[in-house]
């Protein structure tokens, strides 16, 4: 005799199908869809505040010099003229005190000292989120569950400094969420995770919203050198100083963007 | 008040409500507290069901180095799709429930980490009349070795309109009510206590902190990266059976 496999009461329906397996069972809660939504937003994760720091390193290099400085100097010195003495004419030279004007020099050591300054850019630790409205639901039910497929793309990227842009793993279609998707993720020098953004859609008060979030350390940038900056000699009189100002180091822009499509199903479970 | 099953024919409506309430037979939606069943609402079914296992090949490290750092390599990365589904179009592309290992993880969840960061993700991309397996992965110092991970994907119904010439149809296998939009040839999805084949989900399975990431699966499972110093517990949800 077939063992009927459909069976119902006031309290209950209970359904199996040929190999035994249950197929609907009211006597369990249900989940159903009260609505679906399709709504598509933008975000734009920030930046991160910094400021440079700069650090002078001066190499000085020995040079010599002649220093002349114009001197009245005195001193016996043979002069020799043509002239008579005694009735003789004759040449005669005598051995007199000179004093005169001369451009006296001497050897000196100078310094060429030439300034490098290197640029250590400094990014600021940064919570950040914001929340956006999916939908509303209907009659303001709360609802139980969500089941949420998001399509979308990168519009913009940030940077880091050591590996470039951020890895993104949104790819094109439409692709399950699961209650939460990471969307970009950086990382320092060997690998630790140092920035990172996902997403979360979640029912609050009737609406289905959105929470973006995105989380980074603080970090350094990597050390740049920028050479010469400025030069001086010593003493000044042995060069014309040269300056230039101290220069920006490299500013990596952490700020991205997506443009998202959320495929939303809304649902309750019966009682 | 007792419970009352009442059906109509003429709709083919059949439902299960608090006796006395009779609007909660002919508007469910408005008196959701009332009713127990009603075939007019669009129960989630499963249509299409994959279980198996996909074995990931193994990733070499990074072998380029950069000149600004001396020990350290630049990420190599690269993806790779599985089909895992093809079914019939639907008209529309489904929602289905990813499980990893028997975890439900976040869309683009790392699944393996080697190292610091060398890492795989995975995330599961719907079509109309597919489901495919995608996998990003990149590293830095570490290699990833070869992976076998065990998924299970259900691909559920959307709501499905009234069609056919049979307002109400029950066999001993079978039952058919709203015109069809109740149809036991899916198979609906109910509420378990325990051992459930998945969890439905209203709210958040990950956060972000101090620039680390905290998974905490519906099955409350925490999966942190060794980095996150929040305090996420993870979102509650109803574990189901089919």
């Amino acid at each position: 005799m077939l063992d009927l496999s459909f069976h119902t009461s006031p309290n209950r329906i209970l359904v199996k199908d040929a190999v035994g397996h249950t197929t609907l069972d009211t006597s369990q809660p249900m989940p159903h869809i009260l609505q679906t939504a399709t709504v598509s937003l933008s975000v734009s994760f920030p930046t991160s505040g910094s400021s440079n720091s700069h650090q002078h390193t001066t190499a000085s290099y020995m040079f010599n010099y002649q220093d002349c400085q114009m001197q009245y100097v005195c001193g016996y010195q043979n002069v020799c003229v043509w002239e008579t003495r005694n009735g003789v004419y004759g040449y005669y030279c005598d051995n007199v005190n000179v004093c005169e004007w001369k451009n006296v020099c001497t050897t000196k050591q100078g310094w060429r000292n030439e300034v490098s300054c290197s640029v250590l850019r400094s990014y600021q630790a940064r919570e950040w989120e914001q929340v956006q409205n999916i939908a509303s639901i209907i009659n303001g039910i709360d609802a139980d569950f969500i089941q949420v497929k998001v399509s979308g793309s990168r519009t913009a990227a940030g940077t880091d400094p050591w590996y470039g842009t951020f890895v993104g793993t949104l790819p094109a279609g439409e692709i399950l969420s699961q209650g939460s998707m990471i969307l970009e993720s950086a990382f320092q020098p060997g690998g630790a995770s140092w920035l990172r953004r996902i997403m979360s859609i979640y029912v609050e008060n009737g609406i289905v919203k959105v929470k973006f979030k995105s989380s980074n350390k603080a970090i350094n940038g990597r050390s740049e050198s920028n050479g010469v900056v400025s030069i001086y000699y010593d003493p000044p009189s042995q060069g014309t100083p040269v300056n230039y100002p101290d220069p920006a180091s490299s500013v990596f822009d952490f700020a991205s963007s997506f443009n998202l499509t959320f495929h939303v199903t809304i649902g309750k479970f019966t009682q | 008040m007792p419970k009352k099953l009442f059906a109509n024919g003429v709709s083919g409506d059949v439902a299960i409500y608090e006796g006395g309430h009779e609007a909660a037979f002919t508007s469910p939606l408005a008196n959701l507290d009332k009713v127990y069943f009603h075939s007019s609402l669009d129960y989630v079914g499963v249509a299409h069901i994959y279980n198996g296992v996909i074995s990931h090949p193994a990733r070499a490290a990074s072998a380029e180095s950069d000149k600004y750092l001396v020990n350290n390599k630049r990420p190599l990365n690269g993806t790779q799709e599985w089909p895992l589904l093809s079914f019939p179009n639907a008209g529309y592309v489904p929602h289905g429930i990813l499980v990893v290992n028997g975890e439900q993880m976040p869309g683009a969840a790392p699944v393996q980490r080697n190292g610091a960061a060398s890492s795989r993700y995975i995330m599961l991309r719907m079509t109309q009349t597919s489901a495919i397996l995608r996998e990003h992965w990149h590293t830095f110092n570490d290699s990833l070795a070869a992976l076998n991970v065990t998924y299970s994907l259900y691909v559920f119904t959307g709501p499905i309109a009234q069609s056919g010439d049979k307002t109400l149809l029950i066999t001993p296998t079978q039952m058919i009510a709203s015109r069809g939009k109740l149809n036991t040839s899916y198979r609906y999805i109910r509420s378990v206590a325990a051992n459930p084949d998945f969890r439905l989900i209203r709210g958040p399975v990950a956060d972000v902190r101090g620039g680390g990431l905290r998974i905490v699966t519906p099955a409350g499972t925490v999966i942190d990266d060794g980095v996150y110093n929040g305090s996420f517990a993870g979102t509650p949800s109803k574990g189901c059976s089919i």
